[in-house]
């Protein structure tokens, strides 16, 4: 890939500005979480690790770490397994009703999440649901639907038919061809569609919050802490996160996005 | 190897009848071409044949019905138009997959895929992937795997389609040769009249749904039953004229433009009644307007566009009539240059209505 550098100065400065914008917060919150005081301050006065330390005296920010580590992969994995086959239905078969079901699945696309949470609480708590285990599971498999089934039904169809009819012909049963022949092409989709619901649920604030009711998310339990609290701690833990994307974004280009083009 | 019966074979997509009550006969180890133009139903029949289709009618292999079989349990090797190479799997693989499905013991498939690798010229391409082959050598890898699983026919969708032309003269003779030495039962789809002749023992012409002719190459281009075969397959002069007489050998016609002409046909038709036939371009002979040609009909007419193709001549002829004729003949002539054109009766070619 060649990458051409515009000599006009004004669009660099714009971009150079852009990238500022995105970059700098990350850098205030890594100054505020090396703080030696007690506030969240920057630049930081003195350098310390307390902070990170004291991260193991706030028990509420592992449970709510916890939590939020197994609906996002909890939720990937459903959301990846419903998608596939409502694409293979999608995808293959003409049937009675076939857009109003895709126009559905998308749907949580396109209403704001304000009214998604709302909706959820009501109705949960109308059926007598408090368990925040159970009402975020649901309400984050909601969420992640419409990104994984867009993701595995531009897969699928991006196969040609012929592909599985071929291993039809020389002896498989449709099943195992399906699992044979397309699964191995549309795997490193379904990795992707993965990684999109397990990053839409970990990060998910807004809907989140209305169903905090016995247990909380990591993003909630954060936003509460600054509220109540200021000293760097959410910080640190912030931090922490970004450490963890930085770590796990090596690691996919090292070797998923190898392995994906291994072969073609 | 495999007898292969179609008999009424219909199928619609909805209120689109795609095929129209289709009948057709392969004999063991026969080489058939389905001949057509896009949209005539040649690859909906291939999809019946395959199973990959519902239908009605009844489709007979080796003398069994094979309705509600699926697939996979067929035994037919298909050879398809994208080659349906899988991309994750290398050339031995993919040669094998058919024979690992049938769970035959690994030194087995080794062997037999040595064989087809053989067969078709694969040496050294064993491990590689299908996206670092040539359009040739996938097509290749596509056969080889087709017949590995030495099936009861094989079928093959447009199977040249994707290759240059001088690939694909190659590639013709080729598939030829291999048919023949394995001498499976062959049924291909074409739209390409040349790659039909060229390869075919019996070419199958279909148009709109329906099965036109089914001959072998020479019968189709010699003696074409209807207008469609006689314009689909190499170029043909249509004349329409009234029979003034008729016995069991020879039609005497008149032309609309007035001239009497005669032509060899055991077709019965009643005198009075209108006839089509065509006379193919090279079927004519030329000469000055002047000589007597015997037992030959004639036309007198003009040059009028004159085309060298290398091998021939291509000449656009117009009569006194105002009769325009397409004539391919070995010797030039100058535009604007008075012929007598003379061609015998056994060339006319009566076509059905």
């Amino acid at each position: 890939m060649t990458v051409r550098v515009t000599r006009h100065l004004g669009i660099r400065i714009l971009g150079g500005v852009l990238i500022a914008l995105l970059v700098l917060p990350i850098f205030v919150l890594i100054g505020v979480s090396l703080n030696a005081g007690v506030e969240q301050a920057f630049p930081p006065h003195g350098l310390s690790l307390r902070w990170y330390q004291n991260l193991a005296n706030r028990s509420g920010f592992l449970a709510a770490g916890q939590l939020s580590l197994g609906l996002a992969v909890g939720s990937a994995i459903i959301s990846v397994l419903t998608s596939l086959s409502a694409a293979v239905a999608l995808s293959r078969y003409r049937f009675w009703g076939r857009s109003l079901v895709m126009t559905l699945l998308l749907s949580p696309l396109i209403v704001p999440e304000v009214v998604i949470g709302m909706g959820f609480l009501i109705t949960l708590s109308a059926m007598g649901v408090f368990s925040s285990l159970i009402s975020l599971s649901l309400l984050h498999l909601v969420l992640t639907l419409p990104y994984t089934l867009r993701v595995v039904v531009a897969a699928l169809s991006g196969m040609p038919p012929s592909l599985e009819h071929a291993a039809q012909s020389l002896g498989a049963r449709p099943v195992r061809a399906f699992f044979e022949i397309t699964m191995p092409q549309i795997g490193p989709s379904l990795v992707a569609a993965g990684v999109f619901a397990f990053v839409t649920s970990f990060e998910n604030f807004t809907a989140s919050q209305f169903l905090v009711w016995d247990r909380t998310t990591l993003p909630v339990a954060i936003y509460t802490s600054i509220q109540t609290e200021d000293d760097p701690t959410a910080a640190a833990l912030s931090c922490l996160i970004v450490a963890s994307v930085v770590i796990l974004i090596a690691i996919w280009h090292r070797f998923v996005i190898k392995h994906m083009f291994a072969g073609k | 190897m495999a007898i292969v019966e179609l008999e009424n074979i219909r199928l619609s997509y909805g209120e689109q009848e795609v095929l129209k009550g289709v009948c057709l006969r392969l004999a063991s180890s026969e080489f058939a071409a389905i001949l057509g133009p896009s949209g005539c139903g040649k690859t909906s029949l291939l999809r019946i044949i395959g199973g990959f289709s519902d239908y009605s009618g009844s489709l007979r292999i080796d003398g069994r019905d094979v309705a509600g079989q699926p697939p996979h349990r067929r035994n037919i090797g298909i050879v398809f138009q994208d080659y349906a190479l899988f991309p994750h799997k290398t050339v031995a693989d993919n040669i094998g997959y058919g024979l690992r499905m049938r769970a035959m013991p690994k030194a087995d498939i080794d062997k037999r895929v040595r064989g087809l690798v053989d067969l078709l010229k694969l040496q050294g391409l064993e491990q590689r992937y299908p996206a670092h082959l040539s359009g040739g050598q996938r097509q290749r890898v596509a056969i080889a795997r087709a017949l590995a699983i030495e099936p009861k026919m094989l079928l093959l969708d447009e199977p040249l389609s994707a290759l240059d032309k001088k690939l694909r003269e190659e590639m013709q003779v080729e598939l030829r040769q291999i048919q023949k030495e394995v001498g499976i039962t062959t049924l291909f789809v074409t739209h390409d009249q040349e790659e039909a002749l060229a390869l075919a023992d019996t070419i199958v012409v279909m148009n709109e749904g329906r099965i036109r002719q089914i001959g072998s190459p020479s019968d189709i281009y010699l003696r074409p039953a209807d207008e469609f075969v006689a314009n689909f397959i190499g170029q043909s002069n249509l004349f329409d004229a009234e029979v003034v007489d008729a016995n069991e050998k020879v039609i005497t016609a008149r032309l609309d433009g007035g001239e009497v002409v005669r032509i060899e046909s055991d077709r019965r038709v009643a005198r009075g009644s209108r006839i089509r036939f065509c006379v193919r371009p090279e079927r004519f002979g030329l000469s000055s307007p002047s000589i007597q040609v015997d037992g030959a009909n004639v036309f007198d007419g003009t040059v009028d566009h004159a085309v060298f193709l290398g091998s021939s001549w291509q000449l656009r002829i117009t009569t006194a009539n105002s009769r325009k004729i397409k004539v391919q003949t070995s010797e030039g002539r100058r535009e604007g240059e008075a012929v007598r054109l003379s061609w015998q009766p056994k060339n006319g070619v009566v076509l059905s209505a």
